[in-house]
């Protein structure tokens, strides 16, 4: 009888290059100028991509952890710190890898600021200002109510006020515009592969603070 | 008298559910159960209800548990146990501010549960620092208000809005006075009777509990002040409601000079501010006071909080009385007990569950630590 195989999916292989390029892109941040942040995996990401920062989903990389069998270890070094094995696993997973070092991939490269947004879940609320402390950075925050029954425009103002805030505490963060007007090439805010890069320029004096996209 | 206020405070806090029982049938009113100090109860009170804090009761779960996990906070399922059994019955409504993921999936699992209950969330901003968050907290109470008029087919005047946030102020200020009055004499006073206290304060109506509390308060002035050597601890945790714990500190040798509890000084601490129109007073006061670890702040350090705590009641450690399953308070305690242990501050985490446990753990791990305390003292 021969042995039975499961079909293989060819765009695996394509998809573990594009993967790891995409980690030893951001590992690499600094030396080409760019940031990176971590988010929350509901967190609005193009706001990040628009300003040419490298996203990092702890979430997605705590679940790498848990398919390579690294999950207990790096549970157990939280846990050994006084996180409670009550609390979710892919916080305890990431703090352990972020403390650590270790990982599948070394340990995620560190953050420049990280960007929680609440909509996921409150854990996350709480998860990255453990982050925040541990590597002492800005912590940006979207907090967007829960909705019971349906949208109230009160909450869309409110969330939508938070993003226009969020966008300047990036530009201050990152020391960029996000926006158009800076006169840098278009695909800044369009989906790059790793690789494709913009030149970055520092924001004049004179026009930080200003928003530039429209409310 | 003191007896009498004492006396009152424990029977109510024993059986808070028969209290509200007993007002209903006397005053005719309404009684609207709530979870968690983020409530704005100044709005139940307004509408001339009762408001009763629900938390959880004192028994084993038996079926909530085919509708909700075990790996949740025994506040959330004993409460909805108690539901499921009829033990709330007497409520006229349930309602929710949003505070943890637990009490905000709570909410949802109780209104499919008892859909001819009057069920509503406040959905405070979790974040309580953020630009917009009075105005959209204001709006929010807006919301609600207006939903609670058409439910009881009557306006809620903004004087009696502003009449009760007098009130509740007047309990408030009351509550800081009693605090006071312990931190400088605690052996006045012990911790079980402090929470007695506070337990009947969330299920009374507020006039009635300041009247009380006042006398409480006089007679506390005029005990002579105690130089006993009894360990000074501050507590720290969400929400602890058992006497038989806070009699283990008395048992033990110790005295409690302050809290950071849900079910203690952050109920009652910060006022209402006294400028604006009513709903943006009442967002500004639940926006401003000592946040629970569910909410995020930027300017609020729990670090920084407990250890001026800790110097202000020129305490000797640190309890932490925390419901097993609480992931806000999971998350803020490694970092809290780094800097305790940093600014030498002794401190001890104590597990505990609304349901019936053991009380001989809890007893034999405090008295551990308040030996340790008294050795610390003797050897310095």
């Amino acid at each position: 009888m021969s042995e039975r195989r499961s079909p293989r999916i060819q765009a695996v292989g394509t998809m573990k290059e594009m993967m790891a390029a995409y980690y030893i892109e951001s590992k690499n941040a600094a030396d080409n100028n760019q940031k990176v942040a971590w988010i929350t995996s509901g967190g609005p990401v193009e706001l990040l991509i628009a300003m040419d920062v490298i996203p990092i989903y702890p979430e997605n990389h705590a679940a790498m952890c848990g398919v390579m069998h690294m999950g207990v270890e790096l549970c157990e070094i939280a846990e050994q710190m006084g996180y409670s094995r009550d609390l979710c696993s892919y916080a305890r997973t990431d703090i352990g890898s972020a403390v650590s070092g270790k990982g599948p991939l070394m340990g995620l490269p560190k953050p420049d600021f990280l960007v929680c947004c609440n909509n996921i879940c409150g854990s996350v609320t709480k998860w990255y200002e453990v982050l925040a402390r541990l590597f002492d950075v800005p912590l940006i925050f979207i907090d967007t109510p829960f909705i019971h029954d349906e949208l109230t425009d009160n909450a869309l103002s409110y969330v939508k006020g938070q993003m226009t805030h969020a966008i300047k505490q990036m530009e201050l963060t990152t020391d960029q515009r996000a926006g158009e007007s800076s006169g840098r090439p278009d695909d800044r805010r369009t989906p790059r592969l790793p690789g494709q890069r913009a030149p970055l320029a520092p924001v004049p004096e004179s026009e930080r603070g200003d928003v530039g996209l429209e409310q | 008298m003191p007896e009498t206020s004492l006396k009152t405070f424990s029977d109510v806090a024993a059986k808070p559910y028969d209290y509200a029982r007993d007002w209903k049938e006397k005053t005719g009113g309404k009684v609207f159960g709530y979870f968690c100090t983020y409530f704005p109860e100044e709005l139940l009170h307004a509408a001339g209800m009762l408001p009763i804090r629900i938390l959880g009761v004192k028994e084993n779960v038996s079926v909530a548990d085919a509708h909700a996990q075990p790996f949740i906070c025994s506040l959330v399922r004993t409460s909805l146990d108690a539901a499921m059994r009829n033990m709330f019955d007497f409520l006229d409504g349930v309602v929710f501010p949003h505070s943890c993921d637990s009490i905000q999936n709570l909410a949802d699992v109780w209104r499919h549960h008892f859909p001819e209950q009057f069920y509503d969330v406040v959905v405070l901003p979790v974040w309580v620092d953020a630009p917009a968050a009075e105005k959209y907290l204001t709006e929010e109470l807006q919301r609600f208000k207006s939903k609670l008029e058409d439910h009881l087919g009557e306006k809620i005047s903004d004087d009696a809005l502003s009449a009760s946030i007098d009130i509740y102020n007047e309990n408030r200020a009351a509550l800081v006075e009693l605090y006071s009055l312990r931190r400088e004499n605690p052996a006045a006073i012990s911790a079980s009777d402090v929470l007695n206290v506070l337990l009947s304060s969330f299920r009374m109506r507020k006039e009635e509990h300041t009247e009380l509390l006042k006398t409480l308060i006089d007679n506390l002035k005029a005990a002579p002040k105690s130089n006993g050597r009894g360990v000074r601890v501050v507590l720290y945790g969400n929400a602890c409601d058992h006497p038989a714990i806070t009699d283990l500190f008395g048992e033990s040798g110790a005295v409690v000079v302050d809290d950071d509890l849900c079910t203690g000084s952050r109920y009652f601490l910060h006022a209402t501010p006294p400028e604006g129109a009513p709903l943006e007073r009442i967002a500004r006061r639940y926006l401003d006071r000592v946040p629970c670890p569910s909410k995020h702040s930027e300017s609020f350090d729990r670090r920084d909080y407990l250890v001026d705590m800790v110097r202000k009641g020129d305490a000797e450690g640190v309890v932490m009385l925390i419901l097993k399953f609480c992931d806000p308070h999971d998350f803020d305690y490694p970092d809290i007990a780094k800097r305790l242990t940093e600014e030498n501050i002794p401190h001890l985490k104590i597990e505990t569950e609304m349901q019936p446990a053991s009380i001989e753990q809890v007893k034999t791990r405090l008295e551990a630590f308040v030996e340790m305390l008294k050795e610390k003292k003797k050897n310095v």
